[in-house]
């Protein structure tokens, strides 16, 4: 059965015997197609009551927090959304509170939230409002309280959104069931209302969370609480889980194209000739009848008609291809006219493959393969800052046209964060990068990260320069093949130590001591980082063969004398 | 329209068709090799003074470790790549054709026969190789070029050995022809390695193979599967009955033999069953389900078929000496063109099945066996030897187009299973060698022909069982347009 994530939900608020309600809380959830990227989110604060704008605070935390989580990219994973938001409010918080300084009017809050995307739940907080789950009848506190206690007077608030430039932020993530509540307080309640009550107040008013949350309200006052006082609950009704019927019908809804010849129309495309034909997948170039324009049309190949992992990953290349909009990655358009079938329709490349290019042009200048490699790294970049991994980069998915410029092809083990966290029935297959290009740390089933991308564009570098892998052909299997790394500057003379300190560090084995980020390996291959240059003694040998060499001889010479000297006696 | 024929390219020598032409060849020379035994039995026998018995058994032995050998050798693949797996299996193959050369007891004779078998499962290897290098479209024809053009390597051995041990001379010249197809065979070995690549440059190759089973996707399926594994075991069980019998193998040793074959098919339903537990929890969904008698009749076909060349092609020369009482480079030649229709016939299978139906080109392939072979059951040595050869003929085009139609049908049962089912049906069709050799063994020739054609007819009734696999779903207009087939 697929069903949506639902929920249900039941808020109240009271600003008790204060004069203002310094407590803010909010809950979207938004339609079918961000329900499934981004989640529902639900968000308690209150505003710290010894600065006169605690209310300014918390509502703009509340608001700010969820129109902007809602407003980050769906490749982004939750963790990063929600850290990118809040340290943005924090920042705002705290320059608007130093603004105010003099006059004490500092803008403080706790904050907690709540985000349920799939069947995970991640929790954020800071402060000391809570949040509970009740599950099987039993309430569980899942946050701590950032509390300090100097004395045996109340407690301070040891941390809040808007006290200083940087915030640590508590996340957790938990799977979720249905059934679940979650339970949001401000220290009105908690304070005054043990966890049992709590507990019991929902249970007991299980049917209507309005109702369950105003009752515990109430109970809070009633019990003294001099302060405002917050409750929010979210129940999960169901759960996405699509059936893996669901699932397979949705992928196969689309039948493969056949076979293409020029002359045939597909959905309005004309094609003109086969450019690219393997044993995956087909390219063609094709013009599109409506607007004239040339485009390269993907076609997935038929040996993959019921690989399910194939259809979702060819699928999944498209939806990347959409949301990157960059000089160095091929743009895969959006279609005008109704699909019938499965295929996708980027632009047209007038150029070749980077491995063609290496085969076209065996002696290459330093500067060339600079250039080529910075540009592959802005590609590279654009998918980084979506928080995804391109993982299968190579010479053949680089493509560099007549004017030189370098665009990357082919996205189809691209993992993003955002989709990796959503359940699902198909068996994702993690390794799927090519031989010599895919790092190390896939083999031992180990997560990738940027530095795995950086990786093989460190190998493409090397390649460019030496014509040669940094470790050898690698064996087949995905085992550890050769450790050593041969010098770039061995094979290719013309290569600075420098540059080749930068691509050894690049293809580090261990991706902990590798550049994390692209940008470093280009700033590196143009900047000489001394701290890489290799500063042991070289032996005789490659230092001056020749005196090496001679002088073997000579004393080998000597050694012949003086056997045949005492042979003769 | 293009045909993929035509941009096939064939006469190019670069890119994916160079592959193709390196691995045919491969594929060639490990046939010759295999078969580099059944033009010279006749001077075998007469130089090491062997009983018909023993010849016949020899002829088993031939086709007997390919069944397990299949497995073992797809495994290798997966490991080290086609390139190296296939240079491995032609040197290995090339050296112990020295050691049958050399032979001068029964034992060795045997031993290295029975070994040589393993040469046989080279087949896997290019189909591998052709597979990572070949885009759908032209995958099919590449592959019907691969094994034909490379099958016809025993019509080759044939041809050319008698005519190379009578000029060597001697009645041992055979042991010098059988040795020159281990040096061929070795020097080609060191070619495919440095000319071959296992993928076109920048391909992946890190598709995670299943091994040990098939996953079906009933519950009556699953026990139809365990039943036809079954066989596989029995051949060789009854292989080393007979040898027990010829004295060959010591009591214990053919007890031990069992004891093994009995562990490992109980070793292999377990890894089934483990493979396929979830059959009995839940279904699968549509798009995977398949009918696992769609393999079994595919199996049985290509056991009949495929079996029955590997059985003919190994008796066939002899049979002519002595049928007609000619020499053995005679009898080599005429008993060539069975084999050698395989060129022209494997490829045309393909072709055919799609064009035509495919369970009408099964049947019609399994109609035209029962006939052939009945009429060279008839075969004796009052027929002009004329009409005998072309009966040879006749049915050695039946054969091969049947071979061709059933490996054109197997992708299409499941995509993404084909490589298994492939494997399954190829293990069957070695079944069929042996079950045919050994009826070979214990009656006389035209007994034998006979037993084929009523298992061809008897596999005509199941071929009618068959599911015509569907069609294409999408159809292309005359102006051009491609549109989806209205399914009403």
């Amino acid at each position: 059965m697929s069903t949506q994530l639902q929920v249900s939900t039941g808020q109240c608020s009271d600003a008790g015997r204060r004069p203002r309600n310094e407590d803010f809380h909010g809950i979207h959830i938004p339609s079918a197609g961000q329900l499934a990227t981004k989640g529902i989110a639900a968000a308690i604060a209150d505003g710290v009551s010894t600065c006169e704008s605690g209310q300014e605070a918390s509502g703009a935390c509340v608001v700010g927090f969820l129109e902007d989580y809602f407003s980050t990219p769906e490749s982004w994973s939750v963790q990063k959304s929600v850290q990118k938001v809040l340290t943005a409010l924090n920042a705002w918080l705290y320059s608007q509170g130093q603004r105010n300084r003099d006059s004490g009017r500092g803008l403080l809050t706790t904050f907690s939230a709540v985000v349920l995307k799939s069947t995970t739940a991640h929790l954020f907080h800071v402060g000391d409002s809570r949040i509970y789950r009740l599950r099987d009848g039993d309430l569980e506190r899942l946050t701590t309280d950032h509390q300090t206690f100097i004395g045996p007077g109340p407690a301070f608030l040891s941390r809040a959104l808007g006290a200083d430039l940087s915030v640590e932020i508590d996340y957790r993530k938990l799977p979720v069931v249905e059934g679940d509540l979650f339970v949001l307080t401000t220290d009105g309640v908690h304070g005054y209302l043990d966890d049992k009550a709590i507990g019991h107040a929902v249970r007991a008013y299980g049917m209507n969370l309005d109702t369950a949350a105003t009752e515990i309200v109430r109970a809070a006052l009633a019990n003294t609480s001099p302060d405002n006082a917050t409750c929010q609950i979210v129940r999960i009704d169901a759960l996405p889980l699509q059936g893996p019927e669901e699932v397979y019908q949705e992928l196969t809804e689309l039948p493969f194209p056949p076979p293409l010849s020029p002359g045939m129309t597909l959905d309005g495309y004309r094609i003109i000739r086969e450019v690219h034909a393997s044993n995956r997948s087909q390219i063609y170039l094709a013009i599109d009848n409506e607007t004239d324009l040339q485009v390269a049309l993907k076609t997935p190949s038929v040996n993959y008609e019921d690989d399910l992992g194939y259809i979702d990953r060819f699928v999944l290349e498209q939806w990347v291809g959409r949301r990157i909009d960059n000089p160095h990655v091929a743009k895969v358009y959006v279609p005008t006219r109704a699909c019938r079938f499965l295929y996708y329709v980027t632009e047209y490349l007038q150029g070749v493959t980077l491995r063609q290019w290496m085969h076209d042009r065996p002696n290459r200048r330093l500067e060339e393969v600079r250039k080529i490699v910075e540009q592959i790294a802005k590609g590279l970049q654009a998918f980084h800052r979506l928080e995804m991994l391109h993982q299968d980069l190579k010479p053949e998915n680089a493509m560099i046209d007549y004017a030189g410029q370098v665009k990357l092809v082919d996205f189809g083990s691209t993992r993003v964060s955002g989709i990796a966290e959503i359940a699902t029935p198909i068996e994702r297959v993690g390794l799927l990068g090519t031989r010599n290009y895919c790092a190390p740390e896939y083999f031992r089933n180990e997560p990738g990260t940027t530095a795995s991308d950086v990786y093989s564009l460190g190998v493409i570098a090397y390649e460019l320069l030496t014509d040669a892998q940094p470790y050898g052909e690698m064996p087949h299997d995905g085992g550890p093949g050769r450790v050593g790394y041969k010098p770039a500057c061995y094979r290719n003379p013309a290569v600075p130590q420098w540059v080749d300190g930068a691509l050894r560090k690049a293809v580090h084995r261990d991706p902990k001591r590798r550049y994390q980020e692209v940008s470093e390996l280009v700033h590196d291959l143009r900047h000489p980082n001394p701290g890489l240059i290799d500063q042991t003694p070289r032996p005789l040998l490659e230092r001056n063969p020749v005196a090496f060499w001679r002088t073997t001889t000579i004393l080998l010479l000597a050694l012949v004398f003086y056997l045949l000297l005492r042979l003769a006696h | 329209m293009h045909h993929p024929a035509r941009d096939l390219h064939l006469w190019s020598f670069q890119g994916k068709t160079r592959i193709l032409h390196l691995s045919w060849c491969a594929f060639f020379l490990s046939f010759v090799v295999w078969f580099n035994h059944a033009p010279l039995l006749g001077a075998i026998r007469d130089t090491l003074g062997l009983s018909d018995a023993e010849i016949k058994t020899l002829l088993i032995l031939n086709v007997a470790l390919t069944i397990p050998a299949r497995i073992i050798i797809g495994m290798l693949v997966d490991r080290f790549g086609p390139r190296i797996s296939f240079t491995g299996l032609l040197v290995a193959g090339g050296g112990l054709c020295f050691l049958f050369a050399a032979a001068e007891s029964y034992e060795l004779l045997a031993l290295s026969r029975f070994l040589l078998g393993f040469v046989g499962a080279g087949f896997v290897i290019g189909i591998r190789m052709i597979g990572e290098w070949f885009p759908a479209r032209q995958v099919g024809l590449a592959q019907g070029v691969y094994a034909g053009w490379g099958n016809f390597g025993s019509a080759a051995a044939a041809i050319a050995l008698p005519t190379l041990a009578l000029s060597i001379g001697g009645a041992e010249g055979w042991r010098y022809a059988v040795a020159s197809t281990g040096v061929i065979t070795i020097v080609y070995a060191l070619v495919y390695y440095s000319s071959a690549r296992d993928t076109p440059e920048g391909a992946t190759y890190f598709k995670p193979n299943k091994h040990g089973g098939l996953e079906v996707t009933s519950r009556g399926d699953f026990f139809c599967y365990l039943a036809m594994n079954a066989p596989l075991y029995l051949a060789l069980a009854l292989l080393a009955t007979k040898l027990a019998g010829l004295g060959l193998l010591s009591e214990p040793v053919h007890r031990s033999i069992d004891l093994i074959l009995l562990s490992t098919f109980c070793y292999q339903c377990l890894r089934i069953y483990q493979i396929n537990a979830r059959v009995f929890v839940q279904r699968h969904p549509s798009v995977h389900r398949y009918k696992f008698k769609q393999v079994a009749i595919l199996s049985l076909a290509y056991a009949v078929a495929f079996g029955s060349e590997l059985a003919v092609v190994s008796m066939l020369p002899l049979f002519f000496q002595d049928t007609f009482g000619l020499s053995s480079v005679t009898a080599g030649l005429l008993a060539a063109p069975f084999a050698l229709v395989v060129v022209v016939m494997r490829p045309l299978g393909g072709y055919v099945s799609d064009r035509f139906g495919r369970k009408r080109t099964l049947v019609t392939v399994m109609i035209g066996l029962a006939c052939g072979y009945a009429l060279m059951s008839r075969i004796d040595a009052g027929w002009p030897i004329a009409l005998a050869v072309a009966a040879c003929i006749g049915c050695g085009v039946f054969v091969h187009l049947g071979t061709g139609a059933v490996f054109a049908i197997i992708p299409l049962i499941q995509r993404r299973l084909t490589g298994q089912i492939a494997g399954l049906a190829g293990a069957y069709g070695n079944v069929g060698g042996v079950a045919f050799l050994s009826v070979l063994a214990a009656v006389d020739t035209s007994t034998f022909f006979l037993t084929i054609a009523v298992s061809a007819a008897v596999l005509v009734g199941l071929v009618l069982f068959l599911d015509e696999p569907t069609g294409s779903m999408a159809e292309v207009l005359p102006d051009g347009t491609v549109q989806l087939i209205d399914v009403t």
